[in-house]
């Protein structure tokens, strides 16, 4: 994972639980992260924070975001799904989100991100 | 380091018993107020079909525990993502609360939602203090099984399958 930032361009492990790759951006004053990468589920989803563009795997995926977002921030975690069998019986799997958010014109929280699950499938999330 | 979790079963006065002392290993619907630590107490205390009117398995309250070290759990939310009837007549009704009331095998005031069976329609669960600690749970869970002197198919109701929803940062 890699993250982008005025003051220095700092190269993370492949492999990184989400929790602390977010300890990692944490450290950075948000508006100085310029954009970041992911390796989720080896689809590789970069957050251009600068430009409020998301590509996956080199490609810009359409979010139709129709003005730039204010007071914009990083948006990474893991989305985990633990399942219960009424008579026994436990399952677990989890998805990554990587994106980011923002206010809009009219002072609405605005989000967009992707979620990849373990098949690699990656699905636009939106909010507003 | 990512959060773990346990399945927390409360009965009795206030729903202010809790167990077991880890993960639950089943979440059972019986005609008693108890946890099904053997897993085969529900088959002595089964809910039986009435000869007119409906028949409620005690309330079955649960939450979900955090533990480990983490960040922050959001977005707590539950619905039931697999399982059909033995008989189409059996019903599951769901609901949450932030505080606990001694569980009843009369038709319940809080699991009054019928059960959701798609992540869209899932209860949410998050508490309103923030999951940032270990040992921190959600709010209640409450399910109960309604069933109906319309019930023709005795035995087990066929395998139902809860899925939690968290997001972890």
């Amino acid at each position: 994972m890699e993250i982008v930032t005025k003051q220095e361009i700092k190269p993370l492990p492949d492999r990184m639980e989400i929790v602390d790759f977010n300890k990692e951006l944490y450290k950075y004053y948000f508006s100085d992260i310029l954009s970041f990468k992911v390796n989720a589920f080896n689809r590789i989803v970069e957050v251009d924070l600068k430009n409020q563009k998301i590509h996956v795997d080199g490609e810009e995926t359409p979010i139709e975001l129709t003005e730039s977002l204010k007071y914009i921030k990083w948006v990474s975690f893991k989305r985990n799904f633990i399942s219960y069998g009424v008579s026994g019986g436990k399952t677990y799997e989890y998805k990554i989100g990587v994106g980011f958010q923002g206010q809009d014109s009219k002072g609405d929280n605005i989000q967009r991100f992707i979620m990849v699950d373990k098949e690699g499938k990656a699905t636009l999330f939106k909010k507003k | 380091m990512a959060a773990g979790t346990n399945l927390k079963i409360y009965t009795g006065t206030d729903a202010g018993t809790e167990q077991p002392t880890g993960d639950a290993s089943n979440w059972n619907l019986m005609a008693i107020d108890d946890y099904d630590d053997t897993g085969s107490l529900y088959a002595d205390n089964p809910i039986t079909v009435p000869d007119s009117g409906t028949n409620y398995s005690f309330e079955r309250w649960m939450k979900v525990e955090f533990t480990g070290t983490f960040n922050l759990i959001e977005n707590v939310k539950v619905w039931k993502s697999s399982g059909t009837f033995s008989d189409s007549n059996l019903a599951l009704y769901a609901g949450t609360t932030a505080t606990g009331t001694t569980p009843t095998n009369s038709d319940s005031t809080i699991a009054t939602t019928s059960m959701p069976t798609s992540e869209g329609g899932a209860i949410d669960i998050t508490p309103s203090t923030a999951i940032d600690t270990d040992g921190d749970k959600t709010d209640f869970f409450v399910v109960q099984l309604d069933v109906p002197d319309t019930v023709t198919t005795p035995g087990d109701i066929g395998t139902q399958t809860l899925t939690f929803q968290y997001d972890e940062s």
